[in-house]
């Protein structure tokens, strides 16, 4: 018998659920979509990946800001993404801004994401 | 004799790291046991939608990775357990179709159907010996054979610099040239994916 087996929508269905979980970066992906009013996969075409690799990434423990480790992940995860390691990290700050700000939801946040002058640069592993 | 890859060892040393908090254990799951669970819960339930099963395995890799610590491993292998969690889940959500008279004929114990532990075993082995689909849609976006290499190196997040080295043949240079080299390459790379999958692409 031949199998050929396509998990993609299963693993859209968990990273959806576990977009409330602020551990993983399903938490990040999906508040920054909401931000921007940004689709799934708008999200990852801004992001220069497929759907498919940004669902994988969103099942990821989300790395925090303050944590030593913060950049050296950063890198990992966006390597295994196939995304730019500066784009995800302003991404992962852009969201914890906002969850700390704990509204401002209508401040036009996307833009300055996108804005790369501004882009914060993430260091060297 | 065959030299079956052995599910049972993986699925625990997958399950240390989801106790133990690794960012990327649960993905890892995902990436390797997922495949197999639907296929054997989809072969014991040829008669039920898709959606209905990818729901029901949805949920069991869900709740395990909510709980780890409801599997035990000296009772089953991960497989069986996550296969067992869905197959639950499925029965329950057929009862309430049923409740709201979706679903009148549907069993799920029907015999004919019933996945055997040799039968687990097999659909095991097929799919581990099966390419990631998803490494499949990459390369089709990437059609230098290096480029294809490297992105597989990342996408297994491959820490050994020396790997990528090979690929790219650059022994003879520094290691300083060779982190350098590696990392050009790599946003290299990204940048094409980034280009080719960009709205615009193609208008």
């Amino acid at each position: 018998m031949k199998m050929d087996i396509d998990i993609s929508p299963i693993r859209s269905t968990i990273a959806s659920r576990l977009s409330s979980n602020p551990a993983f970066m399903a938490y990040a992906l999906t508040r920054y979509a909401e931000m921007g009013g940004l689709t799934a996969e708008q999200v990852a075409a801004e992001l220069g990946t497929l759907p498919e690799l940004c669902d994988r990434l969103a099942l990821c423990r989300r790395p925090v800001t303050g944590d030593p480790e913060f950049s050296k992940m950063v890198h990992r995860l966006a390597d295994y993404a196939l995304i730019d390691a500066g784009a995800l990290a302003n991404l992962l700050r852009l969201v914890e801004v906002v969850a700390d700000i704990g509204e401002a939801t209508d401040i036009p946040l996307q833009a300055a994401a996108r804005d790369r002058d501004d882009e914060e640069p993430v260091a060297e592993e | 004799m065959s030299s079956k890859p052995d599910i049972k060892a993986l699925g625990e040393v997958l399950h240390q790291r989801v106790l133990e908090g690794d960012a990327f254990a649960v993905s890892d799951l995902c990436e390797q046991l997922l495949p197999i669970v639907t296929a054997i819960i989809l072969r014991q339930n040829p008669k039920l939608d898709d959606h209905l099963i990818h729901s029901a395995v949805a949920d069991a890799f869900l709740n395990y990775a909510n709980k780890p610590s409801s599997f035990d491993p000296a009772r089953s292998s991960l497989v069986s357990y996550l296969r067992m969690s869905a197959q639950r889940d499925l029965q329950n959500a057929l009862k309430t179709l049923r409740r709201q008279e979706k679903v009148v004929e549907l069993r799920l114990d029907d015999p004919e159907h019933v996945v055997s532990d040799e039968g687990e075993r097999e659909i095991e082995h097929e799919l581990v010996q099966k390419e990631s689909p998803l490494v499949k849609k990459v390369f089709e976006l990437l059609t230098n054979e290096i480029d294809r290499q490297i992105v597989v190196l990342m996408m297994d997040r491959v820490r050994d610099a020396k790997e990528f080295v090979d690929v790219l043949g650059i022994a003879h240079l520094s290691q300083e040239d060779q982190q350098a080299e590696v990392k050009r390459n790599k946003d290299r790379i990204k940048a094409v994916l980034k280009r080719k999958l960009s709205p615009k692409a193609g208008k």
